[in-house]
């Protein structure tokens, strides 16, 4: 396998798992992930085919904003990260959904 | 079915019974348990109770699951298997898991089950019937109670005398102030009737109406009422009316008007038959409970302790049930004098008893196949029932859905058994056996050391292993 192939996988970091995530699977086959935050949505697709062997239809990517967060005196932020929402053909499925 | 059971005797009136849960009784439970795991995870990205049951059983893993079923779930399984099986366990199972899995549980479940007593005689015993008794006097007591309710208060122009009534105004005053708490008008007071503190009635007696009494009454300092507690009230008394008690005389007029019957004569015999009634009823009582236990002597039971423990057990339960809310069995028994140890120890006597009655008794039931038809049963619930007043159909469902039909219907055999010793034993006075008790003793004697002569004569009476030894 090539180094850019490996490359592409890279770029999806973990699966996003939360009540909003599950519902996005139930009602329209959507799945979310975490990815880096210089993955472009060809790059995503194509890393989600490879990975789990799938179709994708539509990939659509947020950027999560930072938040500034405080305690007591000290202050800083929490990073920003990108998140994308990919939809497989319908009839398709990931197996790392179907439990945490 | 979602349990199967299968019972294999062991010695020493053991049972193991294998049990084998269906996969998808398994598989409900497990995923009622995940749900019920689910209400109080956290899991972030999740709220509360909003945790999906796959993502809870990824967390914790199929095997803390299984545990927690097992925690929850075996004890009903268990019971099932028990009544799928039909026996009746006196003690805790030893439980040996078996497989375990998303496919079916088995376990094994070894129990230990009641003795089988060895009946002795139980048709025919000479059993004592005492002579109905009712108290000297008790029939008068009744008229007594009776003339009491009857009373009626006539006002007398006499000092006040022990046993009459009054009518008053009072005032106390305590070092000269008057006290409110301590002042009434136009109180009914009964003179030494033991409402009254006993000094008010001597300070009472002996005054008539119209005069004016004063005299002190000294609180013990233990009084509940703070203002009076260790003060001396100085009392002034008007006493108003003097009302004497005068009890109706016995005559028809009086049988009419506390009772349903027209003259003196028929309330009497009605009250002397009401005595009667019940001293038969206790005799009778008590002639049943010595029946079923000369059968229980008769027989010979190996008890295990654990029986008697677990009666034990029972009938604290049901005490400490029957206490109003809020007092604990351990202060109840404070109270009573006993620790827990000493009630229990207290009780044992009792329980052993009881158990071996059911036993033999149970055991009776078995011997003479006494059975109970569904119609007898229905028969029965319809007249308890209408005893009740309430509608035997209702009742009929609702026995059949707790499942209390069969609980009834053994109930029934039992007492049938209960009959049958009772009908069939000879009533004895209590002089008879007195006499009976003498004459057999040396006899008794003679068993324990056999001559060959004494045992011939009372062959017939002896258990068989006494004839074997000689033959």
């Amino acid at each position: 396998m090539s180094a850019l192939r490996d490359d592409i996988r890279r770029c999806i970091v973990t699966p996003v798992i939360s009540e909003k995530s599950f519902q996005l699977v139930a009602a329209h086959n959507q799945y979310t992930f975490r990815v880096l935050e210089h993955a472009h949505k060809t790059m995503i697709r194509q890393a989600v085919e490879e990975l789990f062997d799938v179709t994708v239809t539509d990939v659509r990517t947020v950027s999560v904003k930072s938040k500034p967060k405080r305690r007591g005196y000290s202050r800083g932020v929490r990073p920003g990260w990108k998140k994308a929402i990919v939809e497989l053909k319908p009839g398709d499925k990931i197996d790392i959904f179907e439990g945490a | 079915m979602p349990v199967t059971a299968e019972v294999t005797p062991l010695e020493e009136n053991r049972v193991r019974i294998d049990v084998a849960v269906s996969d998808d009784e398994v598989r409900r439970k497990m995923d009622r348990t995940v749900r019920d795991m689910a209400k109080n995870m956290r899991i972030p990205g999740f709220r509360p109770g909003r945790v999906p049951a796959q993502v809870v059983l990824k967390r914790i893993g199929v095997e803390a699951v299984m545990q927690q079923v097992l925690e929850t779930n075996l004890g009903e399984w268990y019971a099932s298997a028990v009544q799928t099986a039909g026996v009746r366990p006196i003690d805790d199972p030893e439980v040996d898991l078996g497989e375990l899995g998303e496919d079916g549980v088995s376990f094994s479940a070894t129990v230990k089950l009641p003795p089988t007593p060895e009946l002795g005689e139980y048709r025919g015993l000479e059993v004592v019937r005492d002579e109905p008794e009712i108290p000297e006097g008790a029939l008068d007591a009744e008229i007594d109670r009776l003339r009491e309710q009857g009373a009626r208060l006539e006002v007398v122009d006499r000092p006040i005398a022990e046993g009459d009534f009054a009518v008053i105004d009072y005032d106390g005053t305590v070092d000269g102030r008057k006290l409110p708490a301590a002042s009434t008008r136009d109180l009914l007071v009964e003179v030494a009737g033991g409402r009254l503190l006993p000094a008010f009635s001597e300070g009472l007696t002996g005054v008539a109406a119209g005069e004016e009494v004063t005299f002190g009454l000294d609180y013990p300092d233990s009084d509940q009422r703070p203002e009076l507690a260790g003060k001396t009230v100085e009392y002034t008394v008007r006493v108003k009316k003097v009302q004497a008690k005068v009890l109706p005389e016995p005559t028809d007029e009086f049988a009419a008007e506390v009772s349903e019957f027209d003259t003196y004569e028929e309330l009497r015999a009605d009250i002397q038959r009401r005595l009667d009634e019940a001293a038969e009823r206790i005799v009778t009582e008590r002639f049943r409970r010595r029946a079923i236990d000369a059968a229980t002597a008769a027989a010979t039971i190996d008890l295990p302790e654990v029986m008697v423990d677990r009666r034990v057990d029972q009938i604290l339960a049901d005490t400490a049930r029957q206490l109003p809310q809020g007092i604990s069995l351990e202060r109840y028994l404070q109270a009573q004098g006993q620790t827990l140890d000493q009630a229990r120890a207290g009780l044992r006597v009792d329980a052993e008893l009881s158990v071996r009655r059911e036993l033999v008794i149970e055991a009776i039931v078995d011997a003479e196949a006494i059975e109970v038809t569904d119609e007898e049963l229905e028969a029965k619930v319809r007249a308890d029932a209408a005893e009740a007043g309430r509608d035997a159909d209702r009742i009929m469902e609702e026995l059949r859905k707790a499942g209390m039909l069969d609980q009834l219907r053994q109930d029934m055999r039992m007492e049938r058994a209960v009959d049958l010793v009772v009908e069939s034993a000879v009533p004895v006075s209590a002089a008879e056996a007195d006499a009976k008790e003498k004459i057999w003793t040396p006899d008794k004697a003679g068993e324990a050391a056999p001559a060959a002569g004494a045992g011939q004569l009372w062959t017939p009476d002896q258990p068989g292993g006494g004839q074997g030894g000689e033959k």
